[in-house]
């Protein structure tokens, strides 16, 4: 089912010729990955994927704590601890097209990407998504260019999140491409919020039996995370890929 | 001291270069060491990580919300009283800063404390609290004498004076305008921002109540300035 998952300018049957943003972006690796679940984090995905050039509009991740109120009688006001975190990403894209046909083929890798966003339609509705987007958002292990080509590539360095919410805003002063289908966009703008699931989850992402710590050494991590709390001794938990979200390491950084 | 071939393996040797804020030769992280115009962060219960940023202060606001209740009262034309009169519902301080760099090693090295930090702010696990202490000279921090202008911020420091509390929120936004390095197919922006939400609570909050300890050091740290506006420390 993995046929939307080639090159950026395909979609289904249709595809346009490349052109020298596709060629810039590809080279530099900055597209945006989205990959389905919607069975769930325990099922088989689907194997779907859509893909976009990385014309970043807007950026931001986001960390919000939820912290529980402690008030002893003699205070007079709480004190706040930490429970809880919630990351999130939020990420507005621009889509551009500089042709007909590749406002067809942006229009139908949206709807694509809308139906992700639906979830099941049976009993588990969640609308899990791995997404890419070179060391901007990933799960930790994108410490060098990756070319993704396949699903299983995806598995390998997208983050997996599930969707707040989703906006799609026509520039309606750039106008449309008119169609026999009716009117297509010729540059639209799509607005995302992305909450972060700090697990390697079955199916959903591949978990690294061993990865590459901060000092570039090989690490075995048996429950990995994207991110854990450090130990009170000073170093990682042995569960945090330790790279996540940048992909930074010691080696090659001169201070 | 002999580094070896390769000095970042030492995670104190790293801790201690990745925070020099002077260390590329560049003007302005040799301003901010020397104004101590600088703000660290460090958790009490992880030792030796710490991280300390310039402090390219984009705004700066301290919010203080009191628990008051009101009742309503026929004998005042106004309606209401006070009923829970005192007492602290939150004291947050808000602080944005920008983190710019230089050249790519300075990204690579802004990215490494953010990567260090949110591990930091991330919810603690047993026995640690959550809580975080962050010093910025006389704007955030718990002592009537915090260290000596232009000294190096160490973990030691940043937990001794700095004000513990939480992080309620912390959000990363890159200069999209400035735009990123390209680095091993990696992407670094060259200018961020980093917004904090932080509540230090009551029992180590910002103050104390006038009375028998009489400890007041709200943003200033030197003991002497207070007394020299107020004409008395309590």
């Amino acid at each position: 089912m993995s046929f939307y998952n080639k090159i950026v300018n395909d979609f289904a049957s249709k595809k346009v010729s490349h052109d020298a943003s596709l060629d810039y972006a590809k080279k530099r690796g900055l597209v945006l990955y989205i990959g389905h679940f919607t069975n769930g984090v325990n099922a088989d995905s689907t194997n779907r994927m859509v893909s976009f050039k990385g014309f970043v509009d807007s950026y931001k991740l986001g960390f919000a704590f939820e912290t529980e109120s402690q008030e002893a009688f003699y205070q007079d006001g709480p004190d706040l601890f930490p429970q809880s975190t919630k990351i999130e990403y939020q990420l507005t894209l621009q889509v551009p097209s500089s042709n007909k046909q590749e406002g067809i083929i942006n229009i139908g890798k949206f709807e694509e990407f809308n139906r992700m966003v639906r979830g099941n339609t049976g009993n588990d509705r969640a609308n899990y998504l791995l997404v890419s987007l070179a060391n901007l958002i990933q799960n930790g292990r994108w410490t060098k260019k990756t070319t993704i080509n396949t699903f299983s590539e995806l598995k390998q360095v997208g983050a997996l999140t599930f969707v707040d919410k989703t906006n799609m805003a026509v520039d309606t002063e750039m106008g449309f491409w008119e169609t026999e289908a009716g009117l297509v966009p010729k540059v639209f703008s799509i607005n995302m919020q992305l909450h972060i699931i700090p697990q390697f989850v079955n199916n959903a992402s591949t978990p690294p039996a061993k990865i590459k710590d901060e000092k570039g050494e090989a690490k075995d991590v048996p429950y990995p995370h994207i991110i854990k709390y450090f130990k009170t001794n000073g170093t990682y938990n042995e569960n945090d890929v330790e790279l996540w979200p940048w992909g930074v390491t010691h080696s090659g950084m001169k201070l | 001291m002999a580094l070896g071939r390769d000095p970042f393996r030492n995670e104190a040797v790293m801790a201690i270069h990745v925070n020099k804020v002077e260390r590329n030769g560049m003007s302005d992280g040799a301003y901010a060491k020397a104004q101590s115009a600088v703000i660290g962060f460090a958790c009490k219960d992880v030792k030796s990580k710490f991280v300390v940023f310039k402090a390219f202060i984009k705004s700066f606001d301290y919010n203080r919300t009191m628990d008051v209740e009101f009742d309503q009262d026929h004998n005042n034309p106004l309606g209401f009283k006070p009923k829970n009169e005192g007492g602290i519902k939150s004291d947050v301080i808000k602080v944005e800063f920008d983190v710019p760099s230089g050249d790519i090693n300075e990204a690579l090295a802004n990215h490494y404390k953010y990567q260090v930090f949110i591990r930091m702010a991330h919810i603690a696990a047993e026995p640690a609290d959550g809580k975080i202490n962050v010093f910025l000279r006389n704007l955030i921090q718990n002592s009537a004498k915090p260290p000596r202008k232009g000294a190096d911020l160490t973990w030691q420091v940043i937990t001794q004076h700095g004000l513990r509390g939480s992080i309620k929120s912390l959000d990363y936004v890159p200069d999209l305008e400035l735009g990123f390095y390209e680095y091993k197919g990696r992407f670094f922006a060259k200018a961020f921002t980093l917004s904090i939400e932080f509540d230090a609570g009551v029992a180590e909050g910002v103050d104390k109540k006038f009375g028998a300890d009489g400890r007041t050091h709200t943003f200033s740290g030197d003991a002497a300035i207070y007394k020299r506006i107020l004409g008395t420390k309590k």
